[in-house]
């Protein structure tokens, strides 16, 4: 059997290994775009602000591909999918073309950043984060670099703004949006992560967008043959100067190359239970795919790194031959944590209707602030700052829409613990 | 292969195992289960005015695992110990562990300047988990997974 995964990734690598423990003989060969062994994503902003070196990306031993026996094709960059003949077209860092055939393929290419259509941003010194690379290229670029705009304030362009205050940037975030984190937060939850920015040296620019980057007019600059400032010009008709802007407008599935193939896709991949595509041998996982959301019961993208394990994992079981079934995960979910306030939310952040119930527990002045959302004795949201203790038991609950009716008043309580709804939650 | 087991009747909410796990983990004996900076691993809680102890079940297929985004945490293929410490990789304190556990048995703990979770290791550095030897009515039992599945409650429970 011969098994070809498109992408190094959490997906693919989860992949990979659930079939190598389920089939000893099969092939397995993993394409990747990078040059690198599996590492994280979400770490590279802790890696951009060097309080991780660069060998504390890798996820996995180096010995770990030869141990599994998975071959890693480096620097190999899917064209093409062409699914009656199996086969997969790439190409290397030299432009040289090769083919490879399948018996079961997975696409798990991931994400990739979006480029709004900004005039001038694309010819300006602009950096995005998508890759190691990127975030090496950006590191370089920012020797120069003193005055930053970051576009987007979404949990990257926060955590990247961060960590570039940290190196002593002077760094200003614009978000078109009137709040942080895509509304993702409450009002109360949103202001001590704007407090703890704040206090950071990140400035925030909110309800404004970028309508325009040009170089500034600096006759000084022209004189001493000086590096020219760039001009970002806001929807407010304020203008920020910056030597370097980095662009965080969130990201989609990264399946250009998939367009050719036949496959059903809406904005992400279609698969089903087992994470089957529309066509037969072809799976998908992690980024590219739209699944079911435990919370509204939606088709959606779920764009995290815990989701993208889960769903690699099932894909593997199915291409060995193992059936297995994909759990509808909660898609909304996020742990984070600035000025040494740690933070979990999942789902919805505030009451949507007067059939919504809200439970609170504020002790917002000593930095906890707890809240659950349950819509008909379900809880459909979390927020925990601050105390995140059993974050988790509640995230159970929410996944298997535990009928909470019995103990909700108690679920914010310091006795609150699994124990005491063990039966609602079951066995891992 | 041996397992935590907890027998819910017979605990007596004494805390031994907690001030015992306290102990084991911390880096000087002496004073161990007075320095707040190594949480227990091992929680005693309240259900029904009852004490409970609770622990990490050391799960066949790991949400924490799963949702590692540095790989220090780690399900040992032979001794089925999860754990994220004494792996190349490092823990970062990003809590995603916490954020999938659906026990609620990781915590985070200071580490310098810098903040990790911690969680039950059984001990395995010890051979043997301490709160089994610390628990005076035979609550928390170490036992081999055969033995105790036909008596099984779901979770840790027997
Ligand atoms: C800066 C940053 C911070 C993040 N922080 C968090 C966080 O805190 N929590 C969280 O849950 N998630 C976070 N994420 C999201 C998380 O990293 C992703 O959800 C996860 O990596 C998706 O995994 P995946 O396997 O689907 O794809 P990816 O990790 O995107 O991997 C895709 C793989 O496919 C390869 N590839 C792509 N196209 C091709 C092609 N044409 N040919 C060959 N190979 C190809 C790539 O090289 C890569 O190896 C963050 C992402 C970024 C960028």
């Amino acid at each position: 059997m011969k098994y070809v995964i498109i992408g190094n990734g959490p997906a693919g690598v989860a992949a990979a290994t659930t079939i190598r423990s389920l089939d000893q003989k099969g092939d397995i060969t993993i394409i990747s775009a990078e040059g690198y062994d599996f590492y994280s994503k979400c770490l590279l902003p802790d890696f951009l602000s060097g309080a991780i070196s660069e060998q504390q990306l890798f996820v996995r031993s180096p010995d770990f591909y030869d141990k599994n026996r998975i071959q890693l094709l480096r620097n190999r960059t899917v064209t093409e999918v062409d699914t009656a003949a199996k086969a997969v077209s790439m190409i290397d860092s030299g432009n040289k073309e090769a083919t490879l055939y399948y018996d079961k393929l997975l696409v798990a290419s991931g994400g990739k950043p979006f480029l709004p259509p900004i005039p001038g941003l694309k010819e300006s010194n602009m950096f995005q984060l998508g890759t190691l690379d990127d975030v090496k290229k950006l590191k370089a670029g920012l020797q120069n670099a003193h005055e930053i705009v970051v576009i987007g304030a979404g949990y990257v362009g926060l955590e990247i703004a961060s960590s570039l205050a940290k190196l002593g940037k002077k760094v200003t975030v614009v978000e078109k949006l009137p709040d942080i984190v895509g509304g993702q937060l409450d009002a109360l939850a949103s202001r001590v992560l704007r407090d703890g920015l704040a206090e950071e040296g990140v400035s925030l620019m909110l309800n404004t967008g970028v309508t325009g980057v040009s170089r500034a007019r600096d006759i000084m600059a022209k004189l001493f043959n000086k590096k020219r400032k760039y001009l970002v010009a806001l929807s407010s008709r304020q203008e920020v100067t910056a030597d370097a802007i980095v662009v965080a407008t969130g990201s989609g599935p990264n399946l250009a190359f998939m367009w050719n193939s036949g496959i059903r896709m809406n904005k992400g991949i279609l698969v089903n239970r087992h994470m089957q595509t529309t066509v037969r041998d072809v799976y998908a996982a992690g980024d590219v795919v739209e699944s079911i959301d435990a919370v509204t019961g939606n088709t959606a993208l779920s764009p995290i790194w815990p989701n993208a394990v889960i769903q690699g994992a099932i894909a593997g079981s199915n291409m060995a031959g193992v059936p297995r079934d994909f759990d509808p995960q909660i898609s909304m979910q996020n742990a984070s944590e600035f000025r040494d306030i740690p933070m979990i939310a999942m789902g919805l952040s505030s009451a949507d209707g007067p059939e919504y119930e809200e439970f609170v527990d504020d002790r917002s002045n000593e930095l906890i602030y707890r809240k659950l959302v349950l819509k008909d004795n379900k809880v459909v949201g979390m927020i925990f700052l601050g105390d995140i203790h059993n974050a988790g038991v509640i995230g159970a609950l929410m996944r298997n829409k535990a009928n909470v009716a019995r103990f909700k008043e108690n679920m914010l309580s310091p006795s609150f613990c699994y124990s005491e709804v063990g039966e609602l939650i079951g066995d891992a | 292969m041996k397992r935590l087991y907890v027998i819910k009747e017979k605990c007596n909410g004494c805390m031994s195992c907690v001030v015992a796990c306290q102990k084991a983990h911390a880096h000087s004996e002496l004073y161990a289960p007075i320095r707040e900076s190594e949480p227990a691993r091992i929680y005693i809680q309240t259900v029904l005015n009852a004490p409970i102890p609770l622990a990490c079940h050391h799960c066949e297929e790991p949400a924490c695992v799963r949702a590692c985004m540095s790989g220090a945490m780690q399900k040992d293929e032979v001794t089925g110990i999860v754990s994220n410490e004494g792996n190349a990789q490092q823990c970062v304190g990003c809590w995603m562990c916490v954020m999938v556990c659906p026990y609620g048995v990781i915590s985070a703990k200071k580490d310098g300047d810098k903040k990790v979770a911690v969680k039950c290791d059984l001990c395995r550095h010890l051979g043997a988990p301490a709160c089994v030897d610390a628990c005076p009515s035979g609550a928390v039992v170490w036992m081999d997974e055969t033995e105790a599945k036909p008596h099984r409650k779901g979770g840790i429970y027997i």
